[in-house]
């Protein structure tokens, strides 16, 4: 029963990286795509057919331009010019500053253009173009043998003196059993794994398809190599999407190649957010709580009246941003939005500080509801998300994010107490905006706010300091942004006079770019 | 008296168990009314509610708390069944581990948790009596010795799971009047049991 385990995941290792079939799975009916948004997160994965005519696609829109709009015509032209910026950053050398620039944007739907870039930002790739396909060959090579190596199968590998009941440390037959815990431990997480998608659940044994048993090897060698955090629920709802997107990739130099090139990507990113899984790191600053407490101290600084709110309720913050932070994200959302949020996420310069703008960006959009709701409402709200339509669903998410890092959300006046309702209506607090907040010169976002917002004074503003430019790998580099808000001097409104790599824009302008 | 009133009476329940014997699936099941064989494991833990209505017309409403299974967030559970009036422990009947798993957690429960809370032991997957390994008899007599309510259930087909939180609501009344009269009314902005987990810690991090 034991052996049916291992020689099963070794069996379709072979099967799956010798066939291309995988990625003719294509799965083309579970993922909602707006395909005449560019910018579109629907993220429709596209099937090979797509790639032979991308182009004509996109001509074929020219050749009968009265069936169109004006806006799909102009949309397809800024949808063609982004994508050869995209293209043209990862040409010869990779312009690795300009990649993450364009891609905290969100990457088009492209064949095999997120799988490319993901691979570079989460650093799997290096810069030097020339030197890829035999740095592919190695890594491949290298997780091939891991395979080989560590899924241990007894059976084959008996010495003469060893035998099952043997439970001496070096027994193979001992490692078995140990490794069929932590294989069991990964099955039940790895058949659960983003089980609403036809492409991993397309078999009729639910749970059990190739791609599952990639997934499954994928992690139970990462926990093999990295025993001291081993594996951990909700790795696999990491791993899922960059797996899917890189299976996903039909160009010929990383078709069939998903499940070793996921691979390094995810331990990649695991040297990133690893601490997040890591219990013993629960009570230090880079683990989860230290994550939650950043987290609610931004919420604090953005928006003190439902920061108390949330307080007088007692709501904890952990029992909503827990799973928020340690998947960023990726339970919450339909994966579409999950592959758009992930752009900014792994573009973000200052490293997954971004992901403390979103969380607290889905909180705020739904402001009103929470404070006119209960302890349970409340919660019922935030750990069942959903985008909401008429906030422009994940864009609109990201939108008020990229406020809330530049210092330009402001959250509505705080409702008058009781004792203050009859005061209303008279002209000394009818106009709270010039008394308070007397800006000395109008914001050029200021369209960009809500109706209620107003133009921020240093004083409430959340600082931002200037973070350095910090690679993906090295951990001290990353700063602590949000420490205390209030003592720090502003960022300046003028979001074009600071770092380039804090500012990550298109230098296109979009019709449909954030508004 | 609350009978009479028609007023929910509100409780914390706690699932508690290793991972992947149905925790959430039986929370699902009493709320929605739904089986999934495939759900997302649960990150942290998640809140439901559901009221029950008693025979003699109490209601009673759940906030039921659906912790992780895994090791890595056992140090998160405390927060979660401090202060519950009412736990569930499951394991799965067809895998040993997870009923050695969920006597470790009876006894956390009786050590750590509040000495009133309603404890039910529970062998879930009933419905995969070919795979069983943990006999009825065996939960029974585990539980009769420590003093808990054992019951076998189904998720997937319901045998058994309003019945459990029925079991449970009948316990907990009279429970909850004996703690009205030592502590007197609560918070009225805040329902019973709810505030407890985060008394005093300011947040998490504390």
């Amino acid at each position: 029963m034991f052996s049916r385990h291992s020689t099963t995941i070794l069996h379709s290792h072979n099967r799956l990286r010798d066939s291309t079939e995988a990625h003719r799975m294509a799965d083309t009916t579970d993922v909602p795509s707006n395909t005449s948004d560019p910018l579109s997160q629907g993220s429709k994965p596209l099937g090979e057919e797509f790639i032979e005519i991308d182009d004509k696609v996109l001509d074929s829109l020219n050749i009968s331009p009265r069936l169109l709009e004006e806006k799909e015509k102009r949309q397809a032209i800024w949808f063609r010019e982004r994508l050869g910026l995209f293209q043209s950053a990862i040409e010869e050398r990779v312009d690795f500053k300009k990649v993450k620039q364009l891609a905290f944007d969100g990457i088009p739907d492209h064949p095999g253009l997120r799988s490319v870039y993901w691979k570079i930002l989460l650093g799997y790739l290096p810069t030097d173009k020339s030197a890829w396909s035999s740095f592919l060959v190695r890594n491949r090579k290298l997780y091939d043998d891991w395979v080989v190596e560590l899924v241990v199968d007894p059976h084959e590998k008996q010495k003469k003196d060893d035998h099952p009941l043997n439970t001496s440390s070096d027994s193979s037959w001992n490692a078995f059993f140990k490794d069929n815990e932590l294989l069991d431990e990964v099955d039940k997480d790895v058949k659960r794994t983003l089980p609403h998608l036809h492409f991993f659940n397309h078999d009729k044994n639910a749970g059990s398809t190739e791609h599952y048993e990639a997934l499954k090897r994928i992690l139970f060698i990462y926990a093999k190599l990295n025993p001291g955090i081993r594996y951990v629920q909700g790795m696999n709802e990491i791993l899922g999407p960059i797996y899917y997107v890189y299976a996903m990739d039909a160009t010929p130099m990383f078709q069939g190649h998903a499940e070793a090139d996921a691979f390094f990507s995810f331990t990649s990113l695991m040297g990133e957010i690893r601490d997040n899984f890591c219990k013993s790191l629960d009570k230090s600053e880079t683990g989860i709580a230290g994550n939650i407490m950043r987290l609610n101290n931004l919420l604090k600084d953005i928006d003190h009246e439902l920061w108390e709110d949330f307080e007088e309720k007692k709501l904890n913050p952990q029992f909503y941003s827990f799973r928020w932070l340690t998947l960023l994200l990726s339970q919450e959302f339909d994966l579409p939005d999950v592959l758009r949020l992930w752009d900014s996420l792994f573009s973000d310069p200052r490293r997954f500080d971004f992901l403390l703008d979103v969380c607290s960006a889905m909180i705020v959009q739904v402001r009103e509801q929470l404070l006119s709701g209960t302890f349970a409402d409340n919660l019922k709200l935030l750990q069942n998300y959903h985008v909401a339509d008429d906030n422009a669903g994940m864009q609109g998410i990201l939108q008020r994010a990229k406020e809330i890092r530049d210092g330009l959300y402001v959250a509505p006046l705080p409702r008058p107490k009781a004792d203050l309702r009859r005061f209303i209506g008279s002209p000394a607090l009818s106009r709270p905006a010039e008394r308070l907040y007397n800006s000395p010169t109008p914001s050029p976002y200021k369209d960009l706010l809500p109706p209620m917002a107003l133009i921020k004074t240093p004083n409430v503003t959340r600082s931002v300091e200037s973070s350095p430019v910090v690679t993906p790998h090295k951990e001290e580099e990353r700063v602590n942004t949000i420490t205390g808000g209030f003592l720090k001097p502003p960022r300046p409104f003028d979001a074009s006079s600071s770092d380039e790599d804090e500012e990550p824009h298109s230098t296109i302008s979009h019709p449909l770019a954030f508004r | 008296m609350a009978g009479q009133m028609r007023k929910a009476l509100t409780y914390k329940l706690v699932l508690l168990g290793d991972a992947g014997v149905g925790k959430t699936a039986i929370a699902v099941q009493f709320v929605k009314g739904q089986f999934n064989p495939f759900l997302e494991s649960t990150i942290g833990a998640s809140f439901m509610n559901q009221t029950v209505t008693l025979p003699d017309e109490t209601l009673i409403k759940f906030q039921i708390w659906d912790t992780a299974g895994q090791e890595r967030f056992h140090s998160l559970a405390p927060m979660y069944y401090r202060g519950a009036q009412a736990a569930i422990v499951v394991y799965d009947i067809t895998n040993r581990n997870s009923f050695e798993k969920a006597k470790e957690w009876i006894k956390e429960l009786q050590q750590q948790g509040d000495p009133n809370v309603v404890v039910a032991f529970v062998g879930n997957k009933v419905d995969m009596p070919e795979a069983r390994k943990i006999q009825p008899s065996e939960g029974e007599s585990y539980a009769s010795e420590n003093g808990l309510f054992f019951i076998e259930t189904s998720a997937k087909t319901a045998e058994n799971v309003s019945e459990l939180f029925m079991k449970i609501a009948k316990q907990l009344p009279s429970i909850q009047r004996q703690k009205d009269i030592t502590s007197g009314p609560s918070n009225p902005g805040v329902k019973p049991g709810v505030g407890a987990p985060s008394k005093g810690k300011g947040g998490c991090c504390g």
